[in-house]
């Protein structure tokens, strides 16, 4: 009787391997729990030497970052520039917690759950607004009532009260953290503070979608293409109050509001790329040349991401900011966050690297795998070359740990930290 | 809005001991996976005494990184296959000379002579495959194991995983079409 290709490679696989050694389980736990002793306290003397030979090296790396950094005007706009620490150690593989359906279009880190955000947007939907435990792995899903892809716009924020917004397209959803019900708004085209030609169909600068979300007690600000104004909505999406923006700050990218009620907005869409620091009341105090995309807060440490000056840390306090660009990576696909635990995380566009960075120096870094891209071929065969995969979302927990998404993957992948 | 809530881990008692650092537990969730472990490795390596080193460096990095390891029981085994082939993947980079070595058979066999022939053959054309559609197909027929399994070990999708899988057995017919080997 004729064999099934499963037995018939079975079989030809035994004939490969053939059978382990008898003795190789327990010669595999006797290894590691030798391993496992020489890396708990108790360490054996070379362990030790070896050790402390690596902490003095990783001392030294950060005597010089910090003197590289105290060399570095504070708001300057010198050449960017970045320093290797003198021991470049190799992050962890990532792992990947989640397969999700969609590439999420954004991410962000609610330190009130430990927990991280997702936005997975699809033409025809289903939409979800995930929520990741970064403690236990666990997944859970809020089905959204919208059926479409949100772009590179769709911004996620959580508040103060742990209420989540996310932005849409022209649609404003919220989640709330009691009832765990999504409700949702979609705005109307036209803005009373519209710039002229902001809905004419046949320029393709036109739209009034939204561009920025930030939030403000229960409520939210809300900054729009094309609009000169940010308005400030409460927790039912009724409007409060709006205030009037200089022309350079419509469709403003990102919005962040401290404890003090001082609003930094990076803006804008269309004219150039300007963090301007508001009062609470919509006057403009300061601004600051910085080019990026977003504004990423973790404890009061904000972060540019994207943009040129990716990776630039702002220094705040009551009523004044200054930027430090000495880690800036510029690159449209380079992204930043903080790291709680002290520094922050990089993705370099250009490198196609990610980066911890402690007082302007890498001091661990992976390079995200490449794949082969095959273009079309013309005649003869173009050939195909390897391709770095960008990262596309990027955040880090408590424990400084690195979440992320790649370009083209539906997996959420977590960097352990140090 | 209803929500829907997907419950992705589970914490039966082993796997919540070791991690909470029992290295005891964890030696129990991890032997029975060593077979298939030193198989994957022996497959991609085509050297038994590499692969059984592989397997005693998996088992540490699977130790050292099982805080991060979120799946339940059912999938600890892709999860640990995955680092075992990603070990080998670092060893055989680390030398040049891999494309050298062939095939090692030691099974005894006391079947017929044209079907041990038959077999060889097939060994022969599956060790000449790439190394990551031998192991497509090794982990898909050699260990059972689902697409879905096969394709977190491989580190790919579950459709790039069948697809491998196909492109193997179409090169495999290729080879063997003159022998019959493959029909069905």
């Amino acid at each position: 009787m004729k064999k099934s290709t499963r037995a018939r490679l079975s079989e030809a696989f035994d004939d490969i391997t053939g059978q382990p050694h008898p003795s190789l389980p327990s010669s595999v736990i006797v290894g590691l729990r030798r391993q496992v002793s020489e890396t708990e306290p108790g360490l054996s003397p070379v362990t030790r030497l070896v050790a402390i030979a690596t902490a003095a090296l990783l001392v030294v790396g950060l005597v010089a970052g910090i003197e590289i950094w105290s060399q570095h005007s504070p708001s300057s706009s010198a050449p960017a520039t970045r320093s290797q620490a003198p021991l470049v150690t190799t992050l962890p593989m990532p792992q990947i917690v989640v397969k999700l359906s969609e590439t999420p279009s954004d991410i962000a880190y609610d330190p009130g759950r430990n927990a991280v955000w997702l936005a997975q947007t699809a033409i025809g939907g289903p939409d979800y607004l995930d929520r990741i435990d970064t403690s236990s792995g666990t997944l859970t899903s809020f089905l959204l009532p919208i059926q479409d892809f949100a772009g590179p716009d769709s911004q996620i924020k959580v508040d103060n009260t742990g209420n989540v917004w996310m932005s849409d397209g022209y649609t404003l959803l919220r989640l709330d953290a009691g009832s765990k019900q999504v409700s949702s708004i979609t705005l109307p085209t036209m803005d009373p503070d519209a710039v002229s030609g902001a809905l004419d169909s046949s320029l393709v600068t036109s739209g009034t979608w939204i561009t920025g979300i930030g939030t403000a007690g229960d409520g939210l600000l809300v900054a729009r293409k094309n609009v000169t104004a940010l308005v400030r909505l409460d927790s039912s999406f009724k409007e409060v109050s709006r205030f009037s923006l200089p022309p350079s700050y419509a469709g403003a990218t990102d919005i962040y509001v401290d404890q003090s009620g001082r609003i930094d907005l990076l803006g804008g869409y269309t004219v150039g790329k300007t963090l301007g620091v508001f009062t609470s009341a919509g006057q403009l105090n300061q601004t600051l040349k910085i080019v990026g995309q977003r504004l990423r807060v973790v404890a009061g440490t904000i972060v540019v991401s994207g943009g040129l000056d990716n990776g630039a840390l702002v220094n705040s306090n009551a009523s004044s900011l200054s930027a430090n660009i000495t880690f800036t990576v510029g690159n449209l696909s380079s992204l930043a966050a903080p790291d709680p635990t002290g520094g922050e995380v990089l993705y370099d566009g250009l490198a196609g690297a990610i980066e911890r960075v402690q007082n302007g120096v890498v001091t661990a870094s992976y390079s995200v795998p490449r794949s082969m891209v095959c273009p079309p071929q013309p005649p003869g065969g173009g050939g195909c070359f390897p391709a770095a995969s960008d990262v596309s979302t990027l955040t880090v927990d408590m424990r400084g740990d690195i979440w992320f998404t790649v370009s083209g993957s539906n997996d959420l992948q977590e960097i352990v930290g140090a | 809005m209803e929500f829907v809530e997907k419950e992705l881990s589970s914490a039966p008692s082993p796997l919540t001991d070791a991690r909470a650092g029992d290295v005891r537990a964890f030696e129990v969730l991890l032997t029975p996976l060593f077979d298939p472990a030193y198989r994957l490795a022996v497959v991609m390596l085509q050297d038994r005494t590499e692969a059984e080193d592989v397997i005693q460096e998996s088992a540490f990095r699977a130790w050292k990184s099982f805080r991060s390891f979120r799946g339940g029981r059912a999938s600890l085994k892709p999860w640990f296959l995955a680092i075992v082939a990603n070990q080998c993947r670092q060893t055989q980079r680390a030398r040049w000379w891999s494309v050298l070595r062939g095939p090692t058979f030691v099974r005894a066999n006391t079947e017929p002579e044209d079907v041990v022939l038959q077999r060889s053959d097939l060994a022969r054309a599956v060790a000449e495959l790439g190394r990551e559609q031998r192991v497509a197909l090794h982990l898909y027929f050699g260990l059972d194991m689902p697409i879905g399994q096969v394709a977190i070990v491989l580190g790919v999708s579950p459709r790039a995983a069948k697809s491998r899988i196909h492109r193997a057995l179409s090169r495999l017919r290729l080879q063997l079409e003159d022998q019959e080997v493959l029909m069905q």
